[in-house]
């Protein structure tokens, strides 16, 4: 099991994934956020669960003042981090890769934010509504919508 | 051909609280799979709490679980302060250490009680619901409010605990003790309750990893994690207290673990106490001007495992997302791996090892023949199944 302080991570990571990389925030109290390439999600991620050892806490989709952003959130139980692995996604067809077959805690969660947000988890093996069956409209995302538009 | 049985327990669990539905496919006794629903109580609380101010989602946060009421509110401060970048007063550390732990306390006192009825012991059930009350009472006393205290706020918490009221708060805490070894000695030497919990259940080390599971139910399968230690908040660096874990992977070690952080949680609220009779009285909350614009990722150790709250503020008075992630959306997950291969009436005792955080009181299951859609059994009888199974072990021990 690697033990890396967070300090010198951003180093490791451009060392490994250069250009898949975008920006890497070091905040305050231990934690990390990464601006990575959506195609490479599934490396990095693979990266800090099996080699790291770290924990998958959850995902979380948000629209911004960028457009549609998801974030994965890691936990380094050992040292007390969280990792957040952040990518944009194209607002008119939002698509990426699931983490489901990685790892099953993902499983759940890219389901409830498939029916909320409206985002496609490829590869996902059962991406079925998970919280809202039968009780809202197949194509309607209730938090994907803007602050604007609810007024 | 062999007959499969579906047996729906919900959209209500038969004795815990919230509406969902678990479905066992079973044959014969055995259950080969399980599929969950929920979502019959979605509240829509992240997208609520956008439309509130900060101040405000504190009051809605503390109502997504009505047993741990407190560590919402804890995982949410501590992400607004992480953003806010302030450091709270000493005195709050404590007073928030000490409630949280008190929230342990009655927590784990509720899921014995009810893991206790599970089994049939209903003697165990009243004792520890008995037990709870003292604890209850004291919420009470400390805040005005049995259940959702309203302590929390950004910079420190809302009521002094007077010093004046820390020696009986201890009395309270001592009378507590006793009554804590007779239901620890009643659960961990009835050879009974061994016979029905031992082995059963498991989750294995790789699962729990698999499933990203956290609290007691990780730390009962030999994984010491929890965030108080990994990731220290609040008081909980300034005391002396140690991870309780489990190597025993089955239901047993799950009660194991929360029967002894009790005695854990004590031993930290009575230091607690020691250490804020010390600090001036009154200096409880650090002034917040205003909260920039940046991202918080706060959590907190609840009874059941990490809450984790992530908060992303731009520069205005209320969240532009709030994401939050209760310990249980992890924990019943690995229902799918605990339940498999069980009997049904263990499934009973399984389904309620990870202490599934719910929040209504409805009560509703039913069990039907998957081909003839005739109702075979309901709550009442799965309960009364897993009863029967106690007492069969009794009879024949």
């Amino acid at each position: 099991m690697v033990n890396i302080n967070y300090k010198i991570l951003p180093e490791i990571l451009k060392l490994n994934f250069n250009s898949d990389i975008q920006r890497i925030i070091v905040q305050q109290r231990k934690r990390l956020v990464i601006n990575i390439r959506k195609e490479a999600l599934l490396e990095i991620a693979n990266y800090f669960l099996d080699e790291l050892s770290y924990r998958f806490i959850i995902t979380t989709a948000m629209l911004s003042d960028k457009g549609l952003v998801i974030i994965y959130h890691f936990s380094d139980d050992r040292n007390g981090y969280i990792i957040n692995l952040l990518t944009e996604l194209d607002e008119s067809k939002p698509e990426i890769e699931s983490l489901a077959n990685l790892i099953n805690a993902a499983n759940w969660i890219e389901r409830e934010i498939h029916e909320l947000f409206g985002i496609k988890f490829t590869n996902h093996p059962n991406l079925t509504k998970l919280i809202s069956d039968g009780n809202w409209k197949d194509n309607e995302y209730p938090y994907a919508r803007k602050r604007e538009e609810e007024i | 051909m062999s007959t499969k049985t579906v047996i729906p327990i919900g959209p209500y669990h038969p004795l815990q609280e919230e509406p969902e539905l678990f479905k066992l496919y079973c044959e014969g006794e055995i259950v080969k799979d399980i599929e969950w629903e929920t979502g019959y109580n979605h509240r829509g609380i992240e997208k609520i709490n956008e439309s509130k101010t900060f101040d405000q989602v504190f009051f809605v946060v503390e109502r997504i679980c009505g047993i741990c009421s407190t560590s919402h509110p804890f995982a949410f401060a501590n992400a607004m302060e992480e953003i806010a970048q302030t450091e709270i007063p000493d005195r709050a550390k404590y007073i928030r250490t000490i409630i949280g732990e008190l929230e342990r306390l009655h927590s784990h006192l509720l899921w014995v009680g009810l893991a206790g009825h599970f089994l049939g012991y209903n003697t165990v059930f009243m004792w520890a619901w008995k037990y709870r009350e003292i604890i209850l009472d004291l919420f009470e006393r400390i805040t005005g409010n049995r259940n959702n205290y309203a302590m929390f706020m950004i910079g420190g918490v809302r009521r002094d605990i007077p010093n004046s009221s820390v020696n009986d708060i201890r009395k309270i805490l001592d009378t507590l003790k006793p009554k804590a070894d007779l239901l620890t000695g009643a659960v961990m030497d009835d050879p009974v309750i061994h016979a029905r919990t031992k082995n059963v259940g498991i989750l294995t080390k790789e699962d729990i990893i698999n499933y990203g599971a956290v609290g007691p139910t990780a730390r009962a399968s030999g994984i010491p994690i929890d965030v108080r230690k990994d990731d220290p908040y609040a008081a909980y660096p300034l005391v002396n207290w140690k991870v309780i874990t489990s190597e025993g992977c089955d239901v047993f070690a799950k009660a194991e673990v929360r029967l002894l952080e009790i005695y854990e949680s004590i031993s930290i609220i009575e230091q607690c106490l020691t250490k804020m009779e010390h600090l001036k009285e009154g200096d409880i909350v650090a002034a917040v001007k205003n909260i920039p614009e940046g991202m918080g990722f706060g959590r907190a150790e609840a009874p059941r495992g990490e809450v984790f709250h992530f908060v992303k503020s731009d520069g205005s008075n209320s969240p532009v997302r709030h994401k939050i992630r209760a310990p249980s959306y992890v924990n019943i997950a690995t229902f799918k791996k605990s339940c498999i291969g069980q009997t049904i009436a263990d499934a009973t005792i399984i389904l309620a090892a990870v202490d599934p955080c719910y929040c209504c009181t409805e009560r509703m299951a039913f069990a039907y023949n998957y081909y003839t859609r005739i109702k075979i059994m309901n709550g009442l009888d799965m309960i009364r199944l897993s009863h029967q199974k106690t007492n069969d072990l009794k009879m024949s021990m």
